[in-house]
């Protein structure tokens, strides 16, 4: 699991928040000094701030990036950070831009095994007991992006509705429920550019690839064959209505057959069948994230997943910002992962691991439109942004870029959201990180920081 | 370490909490398993598979085991002595936490660096201790997946130059403890003679050693307690395990009663004959595997594996921690003790010099009860990995003995602390703790090493995490690192 992770998503992510400005959904290709200095944090602000290590517990540490001198208004609310799969999260680039307006920022680095998803939950626990030990803060926003909002909105999830939250009835691998009672739940949440969880490894599981012979794909299921519409040239796609129905309904039953495998597998092993007492590696070909290179029709067909449904307010790079269908804008830059390699596509997991991190169920309506994903149990698997919003009441903001591939899963957890108060926000031409893709979009961040800042602030609502 | 088992209540619990427990302590993937390497050491003598995990809140600490004192609260790490600063060491992946003393002394113009294989140790004793005494210590955290000794490189390297661009620091020692140990060895051996110190025909896996060019070469070595690193991986594997058919052979199964293994006692005691046979097979078995590894590796690399880069490749009956099939865990008669006189640092202040013994309890007990587990008694892993930091060459009159460790080639793995410590030429000083089972293969590496100028200590009755075992072993904590404060300030050394 972790290895294959890191391997794709964190290495991206380091290297985006070492060079600033550079991810695969950018669609950009990659600057000359993409490797350019690191800038530590502290100058990276436009007010002098100071970072403090924390020791929280001995699997969890932290860093504290705050303004010297105390914002009057803003040092109140303290926003927490964190991200999944051991990734090195002291770096973050949402930190500079919210010490630099006020705010006391916390990140958090979790150095436990990562084999069932609830082990995030007793560190971000500790995380949010000392933060609210601080004097001065009243109150407390968990900020997720990436991998980070699934993770973060599971912890609110179950603070907010202790562990039964975690064990519905269509859970496929009900979590233990120990030490979840009294987590304290945060004041609000704030997803920026979060990923939506493992649904975006369902999106872009491969159906056609043969799993004992990963390189080995059967042609009529391949999204990547010219003849089914992909064209290597653009690095795009235009499938037809038949293809795109044949090929979903496809990856639905690989996923749910995969489920089925992973629970005939634990069946046996809890019955002392196994190959192993306790888990089995759990290793199949063909699953790549949601980013350029996995085998997604939604990366390579742009039509796919390409607005909103409803209008939103969407910050515009001119600084205007109208209320309408918020489009993405991205270029195809789709390609088939390197499925051969084991680094790159086969989930290096366990049974157990699967099963907790991985197992999203899908339904007989499953399919993507241009505005819309349907036909997926948000609620079966723990590793999702939309099915553990639905148990989160506190203030929430949904804010993607447009020109990153989250846009239309972001709407979905908004539409989902128990929230009164709620709000989904676009950001024009911002990437992954809220960086430009085309120098015609300004200064994304800026927009994106700026009005984070002011729905911090609104009178009445921290 | 002692942190480790702060991991304990957030295990998965769908298993037995026990083996939760463990697995927590042992972890689901390569790199939590190293930064965890020695939980299961430590707790070895408190930890029992039928212990209850503790309920919510903090973690059982085992008595008379952990870190010199047990975990602060939750806040920075500060003391009335040092301060503590976040650095980032030039990539995402690489990170520190300088101590520096309030008031630099004299001393602070040595820098420590330290580092262990595994991305969490900035609460490590050696931070504290050695800044409490005037030294910086950089401690030092790589993120990313543990392929082999090399991706840790850069990381140590770029810690050591930021050392060096400190003002008022003369001297970098590099210091390694437990898993740490072998790791540093590595990186010294590397630092001094290139990549080529990690190539060469009789490397079983060489290193690629893109990484290694121009490391930063530090001015000497400690080594705490050091691990073997592929030695100490290679003897964890069961000789019972039959690789075809997973069953266990009982004339091969240490924890038989019938072959010298007594629950009750919670020891063991086996025959010249079975250890005989034991060894045999084990290094037979070892010899299976290092070859199928190597095939498979081929096949990888000739296209006909099922993918191009690495595969799968899980061991059964192996770890990758302290977990596995050892003698010298419940049988105290290997690994008994030093071949020669050393310094032993007593409890009383005296420092005699004598065949050191190691005066620790018997362990491993639990272990019986994980026979066939994945996450405590397998190694799972992939081809490239295993090669990299498991694999290594034995013969066949392989064997533990009371004062040493016989039929094995060091050389043949680029993560063997012997086989990396022939090259050191820089002082360096090796510290064992007599409360545990690496006194013999501390001995080992010292006698390995080239430098003209090392030392060889022993703290009496501490355990692998440095406290004592047993009260009347007094503060080892102390002993130890006012033992390294001395070597490390003696006039000419540094």
């Amino acid at each position: 699991m972790r290895k294959s992770l890191s391997g794709i998503c964190v290495r991206i992510l380091a290297s985006v928040l070492a060079c600033s400005a550079l991810h695969a959904q950018t669609r950009m290709a990659a600057p000359a000094n993409a490797t350019r200095a690191y800038v530590p944090l502290t100058a990276r602000t436009k007010i002098p701030t100071k970072l403090t290590f924390v020791e929280l517990a001995g699997n969890t540490n932290a860093v504290i990036l705050e303004p010297v001198t105390p914002d009057p208004q803003r040092s109140r609310i303290a926003l927490l950070i964190s991200h999944p799969e051991h990734a090195n999260n002291f770096n973050y680039f949402i930190a500079p831009e919210m010490a630099s307006r006020g705010y006391r920022v916390m990140m958090v680095n979790y150095h436990g095994p990562e084999v069932a998803y609830e082990e995030f939950l007793t560190p971000l626990g500790a995380a949010m007991k000392y933060l609210r030990s601080l004097p001065g803060v009243q109150k407390i926003v968990l900020t997720g992006h990436s991998g980070g909002g699934a993770e973060l909105t599971f912890y609110q999830e179950i603070a907010e509705n202790g562990p039964k939250a975690c064990q519905l009835p269509e859970r496929v691998y009900p979590c233990s429920g120990k030490g979840m009672d009294n987590l304290p739940p945060a004041d609000g949440i704030m997803m920026l550019d979060a990923r939506a969880g493992v649904v975006e490894r369902l999106i872009a599981l491969d159906p056609s690839v043969d799993a004992n012979h990963p390189r080995v794909h059967n042609p009529e299921l391949d999204m990547f064959n010219p003849r089914n519409g992909y064209n290597p040239a653009t690095k795009s796609g235009t499938y037809s209505l038949e293809f795109e129905h044949k090929y979903l309904q496809a990856q639905s039953a690989r996923q749910m057959q995969l489920i089925e495998q992973a629970q005939t597998r634990l069946a046996k092993i809890e019955k002392g069948e196994g190959e192993y007492k306790d888990d089995e590696p759990f290793i199949f070909p063909g699953s790549s994230q949601h980013t350029y290179d996995g085998a997604a029709l939604d990366l390579a067909d742009l039509k796919l997943m390409s607005k909103t449904h409803a209008p939103h307010m969407l910050l515009k790079a001119d600084g205007t910002r109208p209320i309408q269908i918020v489009p993405t804008t991205y270029a195809g830059l789709s390609e088939p992962d390197h499925e051969d390699r084991m680094g790159n596509t086969v989930q290096e997991g366990t049974v157990r691991s699967f099963l907790s991190f991985m197992a999203m169920r899908t339904k007989p309506d499953y399919g993507i439109t241009e505005d819309r994903i349907t036909g997926v149990e948000w609620r079966s698997v723990a590793n999702s942004l939309p099915g553990s919003v639905q148990g989160i009441k506190v203030p929430s903001l949904f804010m993607p870029g447009t020109c990153a591939s989250h846009v239309v899963f972001l709407e979905t957890a908004y539409d989902l959201s128990a929230a009164n108060d709620k709000e989904f926000v676009g950001v024009e031409g911002g990437n992954h990180y809220f960086q430009a893709c085309k120098p015609e979009y300004g200064d994304p961040a800026k927009h994106a920081f700026d009005y984070v800042d002011s729905w911090l602030m609104k009178p009445g609502r921290f | 370490m002692a942190r480790a088992l702060a991991n304990g209540n957030n295990s998965p619990t769908s298993v037995t909490p026990d083996l939760a427990r463990l697995r927590a302590l042992t972890g689901g993937s390569v790199n939590a398993k190293l930064s965890l390497l020695c939980a299961l050491v430590l707790s070895a003598g408190a930890l029992t598979l039928n212990a209850q995990p503790p309920a919510g809140g903090a973690p059982a600490q085992p008595v008379g085991e952990g870190e010199g004192g047990g975990r602060a609260p939750p806040g920075p790490i500060q003391s009335d002595r040092f301060r503590t600063q976040y650095l980032r060491l030039g990539s995402n992946d690489a990170e520190g936490l300088l101590y520096e003393p309030v008031n630099p002394g004299p001393k602070a113009r040595i820098a420590i660096v330290y580092s262990f294989p595994g991305d969490n140790n900035f609460d490590a004793p050696p931070g504290r201790e050695l800044a409490n005494r005037g030294y910086r210590v950089l401690m030092v955290n790589h993120h990313g997946v543990d392929e082999s000794p090399e991706v840790y490189g850069p990381s140590i390297s770029r810690g050591i130059q930021y050392l060096r661009g400190l003002p008022g620091v003369q001297r970098v020692v590099i210091i390694g403890h437990s898993g740490g140990g072998h790791l540093m060895t590595f990186y010294q051996n590397v630092a001094e003679h290139g990549a080529a110190a990690c190539q060469g025909p009789q490397k079983v896996y060489p290193c690629q050693g893109t990484r290694l060019q121009g490391l930063a070469r530090p001015d000497g070595i400690i080594l705490l307690d050091a691990a073997l690193g592929a030695p100490h991986r290679m003897s964890s594997l069961d000789p019972a395990m039959n690789d075809k058919d997973r069953k266990r052979d009982p004339a091969l199964d240490m924890f038989l009663p019938a072959n010298g293994y007594d629950v009750a006692a919670k020891r063991a005691k086996y025959s010249a004959d079975f250890a005989k046979r034991f060894y045999a097979a084990q290094a037979a078995r070892n010899a299976r595997i290092v070859d199928r590894a190597l095939e498979r590796l081929h096949a990888i690399e000739q296209g006909s594996a099922q993918f191009t880069d690495d595969e799968p490749f899980v061991v059964a009956g192996m770890s990758d921690t302290p977990a596995g099939a050892r003698l010298y865990q419940p049988d105290l008669a290997f690994a008994a003790h030093t071949k020669r006189p050393h310094t032993l640092l007593k409890a009383d202040g005296s420092q005699p010099e004598v065949i050191v013994a190691s005066v620790r309890p018997p362990t491993g007990m639990q272990f019986a009860a994980a026979l066939g587990t994945l996450n405590v008694m397998s190694d799972n892993s992939t081809v490239k990995r295993f090669l990299a930091n498991d694999a290594i060459r034995t013969g066949p009159n392989f064997a533990f003995t009371a004062d040493d460790i016989v039929g094995i080639d060091w050389e043949s793995s680029m993560n063997s602390a012997p086989g990396n410590a022939d090259g050191i030429t820089v002082p360096a000083l090796v510290m064992v703790m007599s409360c545990h089972y690496l006194v013999v293969p501390g001995e080992i590496i010292f006698d390995h090493l080239a430098s003209k100028d090392k030392t060889f200590a022993a703290v009496e009755g501490a355990v692998h995490g440095f406290t004592p075992c047993r009260p009347e072993y007094g503060d080892t904590v102390k002993r130890l690192f006012d033992y390294v404060d001395g070597w490390l300030s003696k006039a000419g050394r540094f």
